[in-house]
């Protein structure tokens, strides 16, 4: 999938939901979950990005993770949804839709003039 | 279980200075924040299988290494930062229970004294171990120069309450007192640095792999250690009595 690079906060926003989605198809480990938002065209996410969202998944009881030996490589530590992580997977795309269909809503709304005096005049000085 | 694996992704292996620098302060981060042993070992062997797997240098994946961090917001133990004063605090009472049976049993008029610059050493030695916890993080994160600079401007300040104090005795203490409570304070703190749980019974465990084990010349050195100030002051004070 192309890869567009999002606007930051609409990342920041997004990014919890969309890593409790990448948990629920089994159990799975830090960089193929990353590996599967870079393929969804979220763009790279790093470790630094993830790792901090799974420890608060993980206190808040919505993962829980185990080590499992590596095939001669280092052990992974793969993390799977609680039944309470999927309920609130539920919760937040039931959350998520109705707030994108009013943001949808919103923009489509005509009549609204969404330019600015000053944008109206970029680049034609 | 039901798993995903991708094990085809290239994996390379980059062991440089600067990741094993990063992963340094990494782990000295985590410490003081009084994580766990085992939690500090989880988060470092998660972070090293993601590099496997990514590639890169830590700092690039993961950013500095004081940042992420805190980022993770680990569950903390109080116990690691107090246990360093509880080490610390027990030396410096040790060592002065050393000077008080030295001076006493090396005495020729049977009574102590008691300078000033004798005791604002003692007092500043007590003062810089019982706040060590709340010290520590200055001296360790900033650069080099601050921690090293403000030692240098207190023991610029104590030679010179020395200089300026001269030899002023605050004091006289009767020798054979002063002996046996320096004595008495040597054995507790020997005593207490044998059977307290410290910071070193907290040790950073990798998952699926056991806590190592000290080997037998570590546990003798750990017990001289423990006793050589009382053994010290107990054989200096046999040899003033015997001479």
């Amino acid at each position: 999938m192309q890869n567009i690079s999002w606007p930051s906060d609409w990342m920041r926003a997004t990014l919890s939901l969309c890593v409790l989605k990448a948990l629920d198809g089994g159990a799975t480990y830090g960089y193929a979950i990353a590996s599967d938002l870079e393929e969804q065209g979220f763009g790279t996410v790093k470790g630094g990005t993830l790792y901090p969202l799974l420890t608060r998944f993980e206190a808040a009881g919505w993962v829980t993770a185990s080590w499992q030996a590596g095939d001669g490589g280092p052990g992974r530590k793969y993390f799977s949804l609680t039944p309470a992580g999927q309920r609130e997977l539920q919760d937040q795309r039931q959350l998520w839709a109705r707030f994108s269909s009013t943001v949808g809503q919103f923009l489509d709304l005509q009549g609204r003039s969404t330019e600015t005096p000053d944008r109206s005049t970029r680049g034609n000085p | 279980m039901e798993t995903r694996d991708s094990r085809n992704i290239p994996r390379p292996n980059r062991t440089d200075r600067a990741a094993k620098r990063w992963f340094d302060d990494f782990v000295l981060e985590l410490r003081l924040q009084d994580v766990p042993g085992d939690v500090i070992g989880d988060a470092v062997a998660s972070a090293r299988e993601f590099l496997a797997d990514s590639g890169g240098t830590p700092g690039e994946v993961f950013g500095p290494a004081r940042a992420y961090a805190e980022s993770l917001d680990l569950p903390r133990s109080p116990q690691t930062r107090t246990g360093i004063a509880a080490l610390l605090v027990p030396t410096c009472l040790g060592l002065l229970g050393f000077s008080a049976v030295a001076a006493a049993v090396s005495s020729t008029d049977g009574s102590v004294q008691v300078t000033l610059p004798g005791l604002l050493i003692a007092l500043t030695g007590l003062a810089l171990a019982a706040c060590a916890p709340l010290l520590l993080g200055f001296f360790v994160r900033g650069p080099m120069w601050r921690g090293a600079g403000s030692m240098m401007i207190i023991f610029t300040l104590q030679v010179l309450i020395g200089v300026l104090a001269r030899d002023l005795v605050l004091f006289t203490l009767p020798a054979l007192p002063t002996a046996l409570t320096g004595g008495l304070i040597l054995l507790s703190t020997s005593l207490w640095g044998q059977f307290r749980k410290g910071v070193t019974d907290d040790p950073i465990v990798e998952p699926m792999k056991t806590a190592p084990h000290p080997s037998f010349g570590m546990t003798v050195l750990e017990v001289l250690g423990n006793w050589m100030l009382f053994l010290a002051a107990a054989a200096m004070g046999a040899w003033f009595l015997l001479r």
